[in-house]
């Protein structure tokens, strides 16, 4: 962490180590030399997160709802929708300025008002993913196993737990080494993954039919179609949301504004549509979206064990992309006391608690609609907030020096390091949101089939944090001074 | 006589820099600090790649959304 507060905590180290540990870990932001991925490089590293293998669960889980048909059109609306405004809410700033997104975010909470989301909504979110995916290869492990072996093995069997953990171990090994390994390996899954994709759907096609897959009921729907339609869109938009807490620290990697915002929105889009057709389709046609399951008895011993082993060794590379970008929030927003542990063993912190919900593999796929729904009630009120800030209260200006100081500056300093119109606002937003529809009971107010609940929440969120600070901070100044709107000289083009 | 706009940066550069080192920030790493943040904020300023998103491109960004969203509705009702 770059800000004041942390550093004091800061071992004393060599000046050249000093300056490494800061670079890799991605503190000072990033010059023109530095920012190298161009549109085309960022749709490859969005697209790449975007199909691994949990996007079957997702399609999996829609078909509970909702048909084909319907069911591809709710992904395509509550991706759309939730991407749009994440994408929005996590790229513009890292983008323009080059910096990580959760320094950036100090306006709108304050210095210990990030580290209270990342510690919070931030760290679930990406525990549960990652647990998720942990699970997921310790069932393809499984599978190849019992089929190797000939043995009869349980789909929540103990060898899938041993099997996650496996996974965890080697997530961390690939983690420890940097971003630079787990970029070759995506480099090489990404490709791969889309090809088992595209093959998996013709699998599927010509295992069932055509027919059969458009004429398929929703496996557990609610009375009224309406509603399943509207619950599968707002699930939908979870999923969008859900890449929040990660693509600010990529996209500051890219070389222009067109190179960060529409390869981001793009890359996952398509992908994400993707991968869940064919899990939705899987689960409508053979009652499983988890190819992990099916994929050995259509493709063959050979082809299934062999894409099984792929899809297991995708799953521990995508664990490491998300948990590299999460670990590194962490880090930075931790003050004094993680800033003295060295990355492996932050990092080995980290999966502490994915590695006890290894031992729960079950509960992890059956919770998995409840935890992406109420994950996307937190997540879209921060992006309300985190834009109503960068967009409409500093119009997209802001000061890197006083962002760095924090506390020890003035423009974003607040009493005990917390905004409380920015935390504040994400409370209501995320209650608002689970009034117009609780992600357990599944109860939902009316108005919930009309405008979903992800939306309203984040515009709650949005119209309640320039609220608050209209009334809590009255006379603090909103952008930096020099710039016109602080009564001083006007820099950059419609700055 | 008072300070010219580069003397005034160097001030403020320098004011960073004391008060990163005074919170406990080893100084090369501030020094970075500050040597990054001045080109971001003076030598790149006027890059294409350090503007503002403008209205027209945020206007488009939301309406193809809109679009997507308008015609897979469409595609329900009909």
């Amino acid at each position: 962490m770059s800000g004041a507060g942390a550093a004091r905590g800061t071992r004393q180290r060599s000046p050249e180590k000093a300056l490494a540990e800061e670079t890799r870990f991605g503190t000072f932001p990033l010059l023109r030399r530095e920012r190298m991925w161009s549109g085309l490089d960022f749709t490859w590293v969005s697209s790449s997160l975007a199909i691994a293998t949990w996007a079957f669960i997702v399609g999996g889980s829609t078909a509970l709802l909702v048909g084909f048909r319907d069911g591809t059109i709710a992904m395509i609306i509550g991706n759309a929708i939730g991407l749009c405004f994440m994408v929005l809410a996590s790229t513009a700033a890292s983008q323009r300025y080059g910096s990580e997104q959760y320094t950036l975010l100090r306006g709108a909470f304050g210095v210990v008002g990030v580290g209270i989301l990342v510690f919070t909504v931030i760290l679930i979110t990406e525990m549960g993913w990652s647990s998720l995916l942990a699970v997921m290869a310790g069932r393809a492990a499984s599978q190849i196993t019992g089929e190797v072996t000939g043995a009869e093995l349980s789909q929540y069997g103990p060898l899938v737990t041993v099997c996650a953990l496996a996974a965890i171990v080697l997530a961390w090994l690939i983690l420890s080494r940097g971003p630079v390994l787990i970029g070759r390996l995506n480099a090489i899954v990404a490709p791969g993954l889309a090809l088992i994709v595209g093959a998996m759907m013709v699998f599927l096609v010509m295992n069932t039919s055509w027919d059969a897959l458009s004429a398929a009921s929703p496996l557990a729907p609610f009375e009224d179609p309406t509603l399943n339609f509207m619950m599968a869109v707002e699930f939908n938009v979870g999923v969008g949301v859900s890449w929040y807490p990660v693509m600010g620290s990529l996209a500051r990697m890219t070389r222009s504004r067109k190179a960060a915002m529409w390869p981001a929105f793009g890359g996952l889009f398509v992908a994400t549509i993707l991968a869940q057709a064919v899990g939705l389709a899987s689960a409508l046609t053979l009652g499983d979206s988890d190819p992990t399951v099916w994929m050995v008895p259509f493709g063959g011993a050979v082809l299934g064990v062999g894409v099984l082993a792929f899809i297991a060794f995708a799953n521990v590379t995508s664990m490491a992309s998300i948990v590299y970008s999460t670990v590194l929030a962490i880090r930075q927003s931790s003050g004094r006391f993680l800033v003295r542990l060295p990355w492996k063993w932050l990092s080995a912190l980290f999966f502490v608690l994915p590695g006890i919900m290894a031992f729960f593999p079950q509960f992890m796929y059956e919770q998995f609609m409840t935890f992406v729904t109420y994950s996307g009630a937190f997540l879209t009120a921060v992006c309300g907030v985190a834009l109503a800030d960068y967009f409409v209260l500093r119009r997209q200006r802001l000061d890197l020096r006083e962002l760095h100081l924090a506390q020890r500056g003035r423009l974003y300093a607040y009493r005990g390091g917390i905004n409380i119109a920015g935390l504040g606002a994400v409370a209501l937003g995320a209650v608002f949101y689970v009034w117009l529809y609780d992600p357990i009971t599944l109860e939902t107010q009316a108005a919930f089939a009309y405008v979903t609940a992800s939306l309203p929440a984040a515009v709650l969120a949005a119209v309640a944090y320039l609220v608050l600070t209209a009334v809590l901070y009255p006379r603090r100044p909103r952008v930096p001074a020099g710039h016109a709107d602080a009564g001083g000289a006007p820099a950059g083009r419609g700055a | 006589m008072s300070a010219g706009p580069g003397e005034s940066h160097a001030a403020r550069g320098a004011d960073f820099i004391a008060a990163m080192t005074g919170a406990g920030m080893e100084r090369p790493v501030a020094e970075e600090l500050e040597r990054r943040i001045r080109i971001v904020e003076e030598d790149e300023a006027g890059d294409e790649a350090r503007q503002p998103l403008s209205g027209r491109e945020l206007g488009g960004y939301v309406l193809v959304t809109v679009a997507i969203c308008g015609l897979s509705a469409l595609a329900v009702i009909l």
